[in-house]
This record gives C-alpha cells, structure tokens and sequence, in this order.
C-alpha cells in the first residue's frame, strides 16, 4: 500500500507537470493543477458527507419488514 | 412483406412464445437466434396508414436515434442471452425476451398509443422478471406499481396532447401544459428521477443474477430515448440530470449489497445523460446516445461480475466477500476492465462519451453542471472503480474458496469487455453511428491530461482515506432512502388514520346495534373486514393511485373537445 501511495503522488506530480501543454478548454483550464486538486477535494467531501449521513440514515436490514 | 421486414420486437414475442414451449435445447438456440434476426431487420421500413378510433397509428418506424438504440438493445440481448444459456426456467428466458421486444417496440413506436401499449408491455414483463425468484415477490409488486402509474400518466398526457394537437403522433410536447408535464414525469419514473427512482434499487438487486443484466439495460435507457427524443434542450432537465449525478453517490459510498451499489450507478450514470438532453444541440445529443451506448456494455459486464459472484458464492454484500481472485482470475480481470471503463480511464469507452458530454455541456454554458458533473466523474473511481475489485477480488480474504463462473458467463463477459476495449481506442467505432453525425476529438492530449489528472487525484484520495481508516467500511444494514416515504411513512400515516376511523366507526357501530340489533352487528363486521385491508399498505397504495387517476380523468372529461 505505502508503494502505491508513493507511485501515486508520482504520477501526480507528472500529471502536474505536463500542464503546460495544456490548451484551455475550459476557464478552470487556466488555474493549475484544478484537475487533481478538484477530485481530491471530491473525494474527501464525498467520504466525510457519506460518513456524515450514515448516522442518519442507516437502520437495522429488516427496517421494512 | 419479406419475412426480415418485421419489426424486430415481432421475432422477440415470437420467440418468446416458442421458449415457453420448446425444450431446453431448443430453447437455447431460439435465445441466440432472436438478437441476430432481432439485427437483421432494424431497416425494416414504417409501418403506416394503420388506423385505430380515426386516428393514424405509426407503430414502427426508423430514424437515426432509434436506430442506434435498436442496434444497441439486440447487442445487450445478446449478452444477456449469452449470460443466461445455463438457466433452465422458461419463465425467465420468456419474461426476458418480451421485456426486449417490448422496449424495441417503444423505440421504434411513431404515435404515443403504439408506445403506450409497448410501454405497459415492458413494465408487466420486467416485473415478470423480476417475481421470477420467490425471493423478489414483494419488490416486483412494488415495481409494477410504480410503473403502472408511468403507464398511466403516459395514457393520460397522450390523452390530452391529442385533444390538443388532434394528432396522436410523437412529437416534441414541451412542459406548457398539464399533457407535457404527465409525459415527462411519466419518462422520468422510468429514468429514476430523483425522489422516483428508488424501483432500481429495490427491484433490480432483488432479482436472479441473470436477470438483473437485461432490467440494467432496457427500461432506463427506453427512458432516456424518449426524454431525448420528446425533451430536448429542456432547462429543468439539466438541473435533474445534475442531482442524479451526484445524489446517489454517498449511497453508493455506504451500500453494502453490490449490485444495489451498481444500481445507485445506473442512476448517477442516467444523470449524466439526463444533462445532456437538458444541454440540447446535435453534440450533446450525439453525447448522449453514445453514453448509453456505452453505459449499456459496462455495466453489463459489472452486472455480469457481480452475478457470477453471486452465482459461485451465494453472497453479495460487501461486507462478506474479500480475496476471491485466487479462484476466481477471468471474472477479476473482466470486472476491472468493466471498472475501468465506468471511471472514463482513457483508452476505454466510457471517457470517449463521458468526455464528449462533459464538453456539450460546458459549450452549452452550464459551468454549474459541469462542476456537478466533474465531481461525480471524480468519485465515480472511488465509489466503483476501485471499491468494487479491491473489496471484492483483493483486500482481506473471506475464505471463500470458488472458481470461474462457467464458460457461457465468462463468454458474455468477455465479449463486453471487448467492446469497452474497442470503442475506447477506436471512439470512430461508435462515433459513425451518432444520429446527427458531430465530429468529436476524445484523444485531445488536453481532455487525456484532465482526465487523467482527475483519475490520479482521486486514486490519491482512496489511498489517503484508505490508510488513515476515514474510507468508509461496509456494514451490514440498509440507509433511508426516497422509498421510506412509500414503504414506511404513508403506510404508518395511513394506519393512524384507520385506527382513528376504527374508534369512531365502533363507537358509531355500538350506537348502530342499540338501535337497530342483527343489522348493526354485520355492518360492524363488514367494516372490521375494510379496516383490516386498508390497514395493510399495499392496499393502502392501490387507493392512492385509483384516487389520482378518477381525478385525472375528471379532469381530462370535464376539458371542452
């Protein structure tokens, strides 16, 4: 796992560095790095919102029964 | 006629009738036969001059859009019929291929009548699918309920749209008028709507393995054809696909049951497409048949992964299973692929329609979407992408020791698995069929760039939230969702209700019996009968919806001709 996580960042900061090849496609485009920062922002709000709603939401399998 | 220029849904209700009846040999090759005779007679010309009550009925006719999806749906019966060649109940193989007939004979239907009858066609089918497994009575039953209230609101604004328009033919009817409306709600049950969409979570996990492959496919897509064809470029659509995209991902995120996990993606995967229509113009309209097309083959094959699981291990929740690629290699690597493709890994076919669509709708000028978009193509890799094989085939070992499913599951997996291979390196595969014919570059190196950033990114947040032990584990149990307002909130309001009513009919009942003796005793026990159906909510349900449909049709009586 800790491989992974270090090939990860890798491959992350490669990504950032070919940005400047990039042409615009987008006005979000033009802010560095918008891609990766956006879906690890995703990806934690999703995680902490979905962590967040289980303690309302959940109930026992035979809830409807 | 020439024997091929039947529509193709004539071969589906022929050979559904000759499944019931052959024997299991027989059987089998009718089921592989009818999605290539199914194929073979798309270019079948119209039918017209059919005439019905003075009214002109085109119940088949071919354009563009629908050919693409009829091409696509004989495609998925295929898989499916593949998937299913071990099934020995005839119920299913005959249930199956009606319910394909029928959502053919929606897509190729010319006049709102014709695609009212092969609309109700497929809800009875599907739900005949469905109660294939005693296991999946009830959620049938729920099913059709749901769907039948579809069928009648399409009746209605059918209804309605001809007194307006004196034509029964399809056309574009707009949200003006109440007909509108009813035809956009009645598609939007069958898209799952936010709010309506919980009968893909409730009835599809319920059903056999092979069966939940073909209910993935027909019903939603039916759907999305319809809004694509009657709705285009319409605002509410946009702000409704932008909300199914992203509602149902913490669902997902906290799911336990697998293919319900799968179903929550049909729905965020029916968003993006559902955006795309709102979007409106010939890119996002091509954007979105080559979606469906594309959502149609992947999450066949995760469909297919998951039910051989299902199949070999008798589990399905998460929480259960762990290790399994040991045993089980072909179905591991045919469920990655699958994954891949769902998560718009470049060189699979989901990013050559995902980012097709994304950039429709950012050209359209809806930046708020597309950020609602983006974000649910971001968690899409964690919620699915890696969730799914990590926790199913790697991860901690369940202790399950099993094998790959047999040869005809794997051959129908595989064969998906190829094709999310093909369009995703040779999009022009898929591009040449779009209906308006847009030219679009998915290998832009700018579009690989984003994506692949925006994969890396969420990979990194996977494995962060994973290490630090914040990522969600699976639990056993269910989460509230839209169908407590059905299942349990109008049921304990309804009982409420009765109870009250109980107490003052017997008080009214003993005044009855002082009065008038024998008479009163049997009005009671005639009354404690009603109560004790009306106290059960299905019943309840059913009064529900006999009351909503008297007021429509008052309302359509009372309207001058």
């Amino acid at each position: 796992m800790r491989y992974l996580k270090y090939s990860g960042i890798c491959v992350a900061v490669l990504l950032l560095a070919l940005e400047g090849w990039r042409h615009e496609t987008s006005a979000m485009d033009g802010i560095t790095g918008f891609y990766i920062g956006f879906s690890v922002l995703a990806g934690v709000l999703l995680v902490g919102i979905a962590r967040a709603l289980r303690h309302w939401l959940m109930r026992d399998e035979d809830y409807y029964r | 006629m020439m024997v091929l220029e039947w529509p193709p849904w004539v071969w589906y209700f022929i050979a559904a009738a000759l499944v019931s009846v052959l024997p299991h040999r027989a059987r089998l090759a009718v089921l592989l036969l009818t999605p290539l005779l199914g194929a073979a007679s798309i270019s079948t010309p119209s039918l017209t001059g059919i005439t019905l009550f003075d009214l002109t009925l085109i119940p088949w006719q071919v354009d563009g859009t629908s050919r693409l999806f009829l091409w696509l749906f004989n495609l998925a019966a295929l898989l499916g019929a593949i998937y299913a060649l071990h099934v020995r109940d005839p119920l299913q193989h005959t249930t199956a291929l009606l319910y394909a007939g029928s959502a053919m004979g929606v897509v190729g239907a010319g006049d709102w009548l014709s695609l009212f009858v092969f609309w109700e066609l497929m809800a009875l089918s599907s739900a005949g699918l469905i109660c294939a497994t005693p296991t999946a009575l009830q959620a049938g039953y729920r099913y059709l309920l749901i769907h039948v209230c579809s069928g009648f609101m399409m009746l209605v604004g059918a209804l309605l749209q001809l007194q307006h328009t004196d034509s029964i033919l399809l056309n574009e009817p707009g949200l003006d008028g109440l007909a509108g409306w009813l035809l956009f709600l009645a598609m939007g049950i069958k898209c799952a709507f936010p709010l309506i969409h919980n009968w893909v979570t409730d009835a599809y996990p319920a059903s056999t393995p092979t069966a939940a492959v073909w209910l993935s496919v027909f019903t939603t897509k039916t759907a999305v054809y319809l809004l694509a064809r009657s709705f285009p470029g319409t605002e509410a659509l946009i702000y409704i696909g932008a909300v199914m995209a992203v509602l149902p991902l913490f669902y997902a995120l906290l799911e336990n049951d697998l293919r319900r996990v799968l179903c929550y993606s049909i729905i965020s995967q029916l968003g993006f497409m559902v955006c795309g229509i709102g979007t409106g113009g010939a890119l996002a309209l091509d954007a979105v048949a080559a979606h469906a097309c594309n959502d149609v083959i992947f999450k066949s094959l995760l469909f297919m992964a998951m039910g051989s699981v299902l199949y070999r291990t008798g589990r399905i929740q998460l929480s259960t299973l762990g290790g399994l690629h040991k045993g089980m290699p072909w179905t591991t690597g045919l469920c990655m692929i699958g994954a891949a493709s769902i998560s718009a890994v470049p060189l699979f076919n989901g990013f050559v329609s995902k980012s097709m669509l994304m950039s429709a709708v950012l050209e359209g000028g809806h930046h708020g979407a597309w950020l609602a978009l983006l974000f649910a193509s971001a968690c899409t890799l964690l919620y699915i992408g890696i969730r799914i094989p990590y926790y199913v085939f790697y991860g901690r070992d369940c202790g399950i020791r099993v094998t790959d499913p047999p040869p005809n599951m794997l051959t129908a997996m595989a064969l998906a698995a190829l094709l999310c291979v093909l369009i995703g390196c040779f999009p022009a595969l898929l591009y040449q069929w779009l209906p308006h014919g847009s030219r679009y570059a998915a290998y832009d190196f700018s579009h690989v760039l984003a994506q692949l950033q925006l994969l890396g990114g969420s990979a990194l947040a996977f494995l962060c939230l994973h290490r630090y032990g914040l990522y969600p584990t699976a639990q056993r149990g269910i989460n509230l969702d839209a169908e407590y307002l059905y299942r349990r909130l109008l049921p304990d309001l309804l009982r409420r209700v009765t109870t009250r009513l109980s107490v003052s009919l017997r008080q009214l009942q003993a005044a009855g019996e002082r009065s008038y003796g024998h008479g009163g005793r049997r009005a009671r026990s005639a009354l404690d009968s009603a109560l004790h159906h009306l106290h059960n909510s299905s019943l309840a349900i059913w009064l529900v919806t006999g009351v909503l449909t008297g007021l429509l049709l008052l309302h359509y009586l009372s309207r001058p001709v």
